[in-house]
């Protein structure tokens, strides 16, 4: 499995095999939330509430879902039961949406004042929510399938779908602009 | 110049294009793809708003990481919770140890009630025994009762006895159903 963390966890030493699991998932579990939720500060919320049922549920944990896909599964319902719990009749979807709007901008802590990232943002945000998480998430984990497919619990040709339709769109949307500048 | 923009890549070459961006295509399709490409105005056009693009998602998709308090935050979180699980170990414990002593005087009190009767039984045979010896006035009239008179006789001095005993054994708080005291 992951560095040991196995061993621990089938000789029946769960802290020791937790201090292993923060370090090897953090950050991926918080980039997850990130695509997820759009917000960082709640985001890291829903990683602490993550690594503690990840902490409570590891006795119980059987092996046999790998380690990761067990962690990223409570990360993905951790984030989902934060969305419900925000605004549950709202779809993040609906581009309009002041939820859409707050989460697009909680999260754009880049550098100000360029409208050409904003207006990709904004694009970025006109999609889809599993296109939306899937082009985060790609381009969080360093442009790799596998990693987004893990973390999102989809097959690789449905992460490599979601992706190419999502870039398509943005070329789509991006173009009329381009066209106007030339 | 905007039709080229306008357009779609050759019918078949878009995922290709994107799998020759990627690494992903085998050595044959990467020379059948680029050989296509230096032939084709529009795959051409296609391709290079694909790698503007996957560039500005790059670099204008927000990077964030975890705050530097996560991980006392966190260690503070497990604390509270190995707390609260310890303390609901005492409790569950603590419940053990009533159910057991309940068990324990629930046991004894019937013990107690046999221990009672058996008393009970042999007092009143000692005490039927004993009177032929201590009330010789008695003996002396049982010739006169007739034999069924004498059974009634002895029958209602046992009763007695037994009542008595029985009484006591419920004033001691050993008989549930028959408690005579608080």
């Amino acid at each position: 499995m992951d560095g040991g963390i196995a061993e621990l966890l089938a000789a029946g030493e769960h802290a020791r095999a937790f201090d292993l699991v923060v370090p090897a998932f953090q950050d991926r579990v918080f980039r997850l939330a990130c695509s997820i939720l759009k917000d960082r500060a709640a985001a890291e919320d829903a990683t602490q509430e993550t690594l503690v049922r990840v902490w409570k549920g590891l006795p119980g944990f059987d092996g046999r879902a790998a380690l990761g896909t067990w962690i990223y599964a409570i990360a993905r319902n951790t984030c989902l039961m934060e969305l419900r719990r925000r605004r549950p009749t709202v779809s993040l979807d609906d581009p309009d949406s002041d939820e859409a709007h707050r989460a697009a901008t909680s999260i754009a802590t880049g550098p100000a004042a360029d409208p050409e990232r904003d207006n990709l943002l904004r694009l970025v945000d006109t999609l889809p929510r599993n296109q939306q998480e899937a082009v985060r998430l790609f381009y969080l984990e360093d442009r790799s399938y596998e990693t987004v497919a893990e973390q999102l619990g989809m097959p690789l040709g449905t992460v490599k779908n979601l992706l190419h339709r999502a870039r398509k769109r943005l070329m789509e949307l991006a173009q009329p602009a381009e066209v106007k500048a030339a | 110049m905007n039709d080229i923009n306008d357009a779609g890549p050759c019918a078949g070459y878009e995922h290709l294009i994107v799998e020759l961006q990627e690494g992903t295509l085998g050595a044959e399709d990467v020379r059948a793809v680029r050989s296509h490409l230096s032939l084709c105005p529009r795959c051409r056009a296609w391709q290079s708003r694909f790698i503007a693009l996957d560039a500005q998602l790059a670099e204008a998709l927000p990077r964030p990481a975890l705050s530097q308090e996560f991980a006392a935050t966190l260690r503070l979180r497990i604390a509270a919770e190995t707390r609260r699980s310890s303390q609901g170990d005492l409790r569950t414990a603590a419940d053990d140890e009533y159910r057991r002593m309940v068990a324990g005087l629930r046991q004894g009190s019937q013990r107690n009630a046999f221990l009672g009767a058996v008393a009970a039984v042999i007092g009143t045979a000692c005490a039927l025994v004993a009177l032929r010896f201590i009330l010789p006035e008695a003996s002396a009239l049982l010739p006169s009762l007739s034999g069924q008179e004498r059974e009634v006789a002895f029958g209602l001095l046992g009763a007695s006895v037994a009542l008595a005993a029985l009484a006591w054994s419920g004033a001691r708080g050993v008989l549930p159903a028959v408690r005579l005291s608080p």
